[in-house]
C-alpha cells in the first residue's frame, strides 16, 4: 500500500462525540439505593442479640405502690400480673437470638401473650 | 423495813429480766435459721434462663393450663437446668416460718420484688414435678407438687394484696398438676394422702385474704390517711359475709375520690377468694376419689 492510499485510509476515520456525562443527580440517587440496601441486608444478617443491649436489662422495682396501681388501673389482675412492668426480666444472657426467655415467659400470668 | 423491801424487788426484777433474756434468746436464734423466705431468695439466685421458641412457649402454656400433655424430651433442658433451684425451694418449704421482711414503713414505696421472682419459680416447679413423674420418679414428683403447694401459700405470707394474688395464681397452677397428676398418673391412696396432708397444712382457704387486706390499710395509714377505720372493719366483715359488699362499696365512695381510688376493690378480691375456694375444694375433691 502506497502512502497516499493510507493518508486516504486514516481520513476516512471521524471523530465519535463523546457521551454526555452522568448527571450528579441520579448519581446520588444510586449512591442513596446502594445504602439503603446494605442496611436492609445488615438489619435481617446481624443477629438480634446483637442490637440488644449486653448487659442485664434493668426491670423497674416493684413496690406495693406500684403494684397496687396496676390493680387498680388493670381491666383485670390477670392482665395486671402480666403487665410489662410487673413480669420477670432476664438477663437475656442465656436467650439465643429470636427466642423469648424461659423465666420471662413463666412469670407471665397470661402465659399466651 | 422499806430498805428491805426495795432491795427485794430490785432483786426480783433482776432475776425477772435475766430469765427473759435467757429464754428469749434460743428463740431469736430458732427464728432467724428457720426463715424459708431466706432459701426462696437463694432459689431465685439459682434459676438458669433458657431460650423458648414461640413454638416452644404455647406447648408451656398448654401444658400449665393443663390442655396439653407434658413432653420431657421437649422440656427436659429447661427444667434439669433449673433442678438446683427446684430443690432449694423444697427445702425452704420444710421451715414453718416464712417471713419476708417486708418494709412496711416504707408504706407504699415497700419493695415487693420476691413477688415476680415467685410466678417463675412456682412455674418451674410445676415443670419439674411433671418431668419427675414422666420419668418414673413418682416419689419425687409428689414431694415437689407438695412443696410448691407450700411454697404458694408462702408468697403471699405477709405480703399486701399483690402478694395474695401471685400466691392465689401459684396454687391454681399446682392444683392443675394434680389434677394432671391424678389423671394421668393414677396415683396411689398414700399419694393422695401425701398431697391432702400439704393442702391441708395451707389452711382452709390457701391464702389469707383478710391479712392482705388489713395490710394494705397499714400501708395507707402510713402514707398519712386517716379516718379509715369504719371502712376497713366494714371490709374485714364483707370477707366474711360477701352479702355486704354493696354497702361496702358504697362506704368506700363515700370516702375522698383520691383515698377510695387508692382502696383495693372489694369486688375482685372477692372474686379472687371465690374463684380459690372452688378450687381448692375441687382439688380436694379429687384427692378423696
Amino acid at each position: 500500500m502506497d502512502d497516499h492510499r493510507i493518508e486516504e485510509y486514516l481520513k476516512s476515520f471521524r471523530p465519535l462525540s463523546p457521551a454526555p456525562l452522568p448527571r450528579p443527580g441520579r448519581q446520588w440517587r444510586l449512591v442513596a439505593l446502594a445504602a439503603a440496601a446494605a442496611l436492609v441486608i445488615g438489619l435481617l444478617v446481624v443477629p438480634r442479640s446483637r442490637r440488644l443491649p449486653s448487659g442485664p436489662a434493668v426491670p423497674e422495682p416493684i413496690t406495693i405502690g406500684s403494684a397496687n396501681s396496676l390493680l387498680a388501673t388493670s381491666s383485670s389482675w390477670k392482665e395486671a400480673i402480666d403487665d410489662a412492668g410487673f413480669a420477670f426480666r432476664s438477663s437475656r444472657e442465656d436467650v439465643a437470638p429470636f427466642s423469648r426467655s424461659a423465666l420471662e415467659f413463666l412469670s407471665q400470668e397470661d402465659l399466651s401473650k | 423495813m422499806n430498805r428491805y423491801k426495795n432491795s427485794k424487788t430490785r432483786l426480783l426484777a433482776a432475776v425477772l429480766t435475766w430469765t427473759q433474756v435467757l429464754t428469749a434468746q434460743p428463740a431469736a436464734e430458732t427464728r432467724l435459721g428457720d426463715n424459708a423466705a431466706l432459701r426462696y431468695w437463694s432459689a431465685f439466685a439459682q434459676m438458669r434462663d433458657s431460650s423458648v421458641s414461640p413454638e416452644q412457649a404455647k406447648e408451656l402454656q398448654a401444658i400449665l393450663e393443663g390442655t396439653a400433655p407434658y413432653d420431657d424430651l421437649k422440656h427436659r433442658e429447661l427444667v434439669e437446668r433449673n433442678r438446683l433451684a427446684v430443690e432449694t425451694l423444697r427445702r425452704g418449704t420444710e421451715l414453718s416460718n416464712c417471713d419476708w421482711g417486708l418494709e412496711y414503713e416504707l408504706a407504699s414505696g415497700a419493695p415487693i420484688e420476691h413477688v415476680r421472682k415467685a410466678l417463675a419459680l412456682g412455674r418451674l416447679n410445676v415443670l419439674y414435678a411433671m418431668h419427675q413423674l414422666q420419668i418414673g420418679d413418682r416419689p419425687g414428683g409428689i414431694r415437689t407438687l407438695a412443696a410448691g403447694l407450700r411454697f404458694s401459700a408462702d408468697v403471699a405470707s405477709g405480703g399486701p394484696v399483690m402478694a395474695a394474688v401471685a400466691g392465689k395464681t401459684l396454687l391454681l397452677s399446682h392444683f392443675r398438676l394434680v389434677a394432671f397428676a391424678a389423671v394421668e398418673q393414677a396415683l396411689s391412696s398414700p399419694e393422695k394422702a401425701s398431697i391432702s396432708s400439704a393442702l391441708g397444712r395451707i389452711g382452709a382457704e390457701g391464702i389469707d385474704w383478710q391479712a392482705a387486706i388489713r395490710r394494705e390499710f397499714e400501708v395507707l395509714e402510713r402514707s398519712g390517711v386517716s379516718g379509715l377505720a369504719a371502712v376497713r372493719e366494714h371490709y374485714r366483715r364483707t370477707l366474711q359475709n360477701p352479702a355486704q359488699l354493696a354497702d361496702l362499696e358504697k362506704a368506700i365512695a363515700s370516702t375522698p375520690k383520691a383515698v377510695a381510688a387508692r382502696i383495693t376493690s372489694p369486688r375482685r378480691i372477692l372474686d379472687q377468694k371465690r374463684e380459690l375456694d372452688e378450687q381448692l375444694r375441687a382439688a380436694r375433691l379429687r384427692l378423696r376419689e
